[in-house]
């Protein structure tokens, strides 16, 4: 019933607060409460799924690089460039799960032998079909990043106490850096940093002709399908 | 039975660790009724064994009405209030350790090896089961009707998860499932062992933990041995046959 305080009522929250402003609270003066099992449950399936996603995607290039860089050197730096910041994404997310208790997925060999196999084939078709390859896993995971955004930004309104007293604190009092608690907003940082690489990835591919790959409609949306049954699994097992 | 524990499968292992939001991660939360009741039931487990005896001493000594007891035969959970009992005393336990590894002048710290650090946590859990040694098999016996399994292999598995994380796991893929499965099978057979070990201060039962855990470590190392052999003989096949095919 407090969650939706009706506009007036809300009004007068915000002036109480402002009055309470005077004091400045510290990081260190801060307890955040606690997080629902549903909270948690999100939590545990964003961290899995982003690792074995950085998994996939890490593969990709590296077998598209095997295939491709000796036959068209010009690519060489592009795929270098995409394969390094790939590797720079699944390192930080292991470092996650290892840290934040998470199990990883159930299924990393499959995962494994799908994205080289993934990788390798469209590479071997053409220059074009790899790029196209890019479009369609960076558009699914673009995508996805940006749901678990919203959902990171929307669902964890969690109260913060003061450490030694208890009391509650209203975030208005707060300043914005301070409403978060350090890990939830270092975890959307990196989901932000890394959605934007990976839509980076997603013009160079359109810049290198990926709209040229012949059939492009039917690689793409079957890769886009394989992707979007990927993170279904592996989210739950 | 095979139903729920399917349903309940992965879902059901721990999950994320929220370091910032604390109050999230308790094993045992100690401001709840019945985890007060049965907190102080513990007490009584020297005497009675885990029997329900326990239980009825706790209410008379809290001097609360007998009809608290609901609070644990009405649980959502339906389990006896035995199988509570014993539940409740694993978790108790597993937060024990906790403290302890979160204590600053542990003596864990001063292990570096995961594998020594790992025998070192499974050895202090176990010494927390001294003072009840004799009535354990009795409370081990609740956990092993195939009704209950699903729920002591909850626990186990949570088990042996604090203890591989604890010891340094870093493993991110298959091998953090192995790690797990043989640090909690150690557990089990260790524990099994301990209840018939006669021996002074229960010195068996350590080298026991101790062989086991080394066995964990040889049959890793033999694993990653193979792995790269295998990785080498796959690299250079490849270059065998590119050297033969080759023109030029």
């Amino acid at each position: 019933m407090f969650k939706r305080p009706l506009s007036s009522s809300s009004r007068a929250l915000q002036q109480v607060s402002k009055a309470s402003q005077s004091k400045k609270f510290n990081l260190s003066d801060l307890e955040f409460g606690k997080l629902s099992k549903a909270q948690i449950a999100y939590l545990d399936r964003v961290i899995r799924v982003d690792q074995s996603g950085e998994l996939g995607a890490n593969l990709i290039y590296n077998a598209q690089y095997v295939v491709l860089a000796n036959r068209y050197p010009h690519l060489k730096p592009v795929l270098q460039h995409m394969w390094d910041q790939e590797l720079h994404h699944y390192s930080t997310f292991n470092d996650l799960q290892v840290r934040r208790r998470v199990r990883p997925s159930l299924l990393t060999p499959l995962w494994k032998v799908g994205a080289v196999g993934l990788g390798a084939v469209t590479a071997l078709i053409s220059k074009e079909a790899a790029m196209a390859c890019t479009v369609a896993v960076e558009t699914v995971i673009g995508n996805h990043y940006n749901e678990q955004l919203r959902v990171l930004m929307n669902q964890y309104d969690v109260p913060i106490y003061e450490k030694n007293t208890g009391e509650v604190i209203s975030k208005e009092s707060l300043e914005m850096t301070l409403r978060t608690s350090p890990e939830l907003r270092q975890l959307k940082e990196f989901i932000k940093e890394f959605r934007d690489e990976e839509l980076e990835h997603l013009e160079t591919a359109i810049e290198h002709d990926a709209k040229k790959a012949v059939p492009y409609m039917l690689l793409t949306e079957t890769i886009k399908l394989l992707c979007h049954g990927a993170i279904y699994t592996a989210e739950r097992v | 039975m095979s139903n729920r524990f399917w349903s309940r499968g992965l879902q059901s292992v721990r999950r994320y660790h929220a370091y910032d939001h604390p109050a999230s991660n308790l094993i045992v939360d100690p401001t709840k009724l019945e985890n007060k009741l049965l907190t102080k039931s513990l007490e009584y487990i020297p005497q009675f064994g885990f029997s329900d005896q326990c239980i009825s001493e706790a209410i008379k000594q809290m001097q609360y009405p007998d009809s608290i007891r609901s609070i644990l035969t009405a649980s959502f959970s339906g389990h006896s209030t035995e199988l509570q009992l014993m539940v409740h005393w694993l978790k108790t336990q597993r937060q024990a350790l906790d403290s302890e590894v979160n204590s600053p002048d542990s003596q864990l710290h001063s292990i570096t090896d995961e594998y020594e650090r790992a025998s070192f946590l499974i050895n202090k859990r176990l010494s927390y089961n001294i003072p009840i040694i004799d009535k354990l098999s009795g409370g081990i016996s609740q956990l092993l009707v195939p009704y209950n399994m699903s729920f002591s292999l909850e626990e186990l598995y949570n088990l042996g998860d604090d203890i591989a994380f604890h010891a340094g796991d870093a493993s991110i893929d298959f091998a953090w499932y192995a790690k797990r499965l043989s640090l909690s099978m150690v557990y089990v057979s260790s524990e099994l062992y301990m209840v018939q070990d006669k021996s002074a201060d229960f010195v068996n039962t350590k080298k026991f933990v101790e062989d086991k855990v080394k066995n964990i470590d040889h049959l890793g190392e033999a694993y990653e041995n193979i792995e790269q052999w295998a990785f080498f003989n796959a690299i250079s096949a490849f270059n065998l046959v590119k050297s033969q095919v080759s023109r030029g």
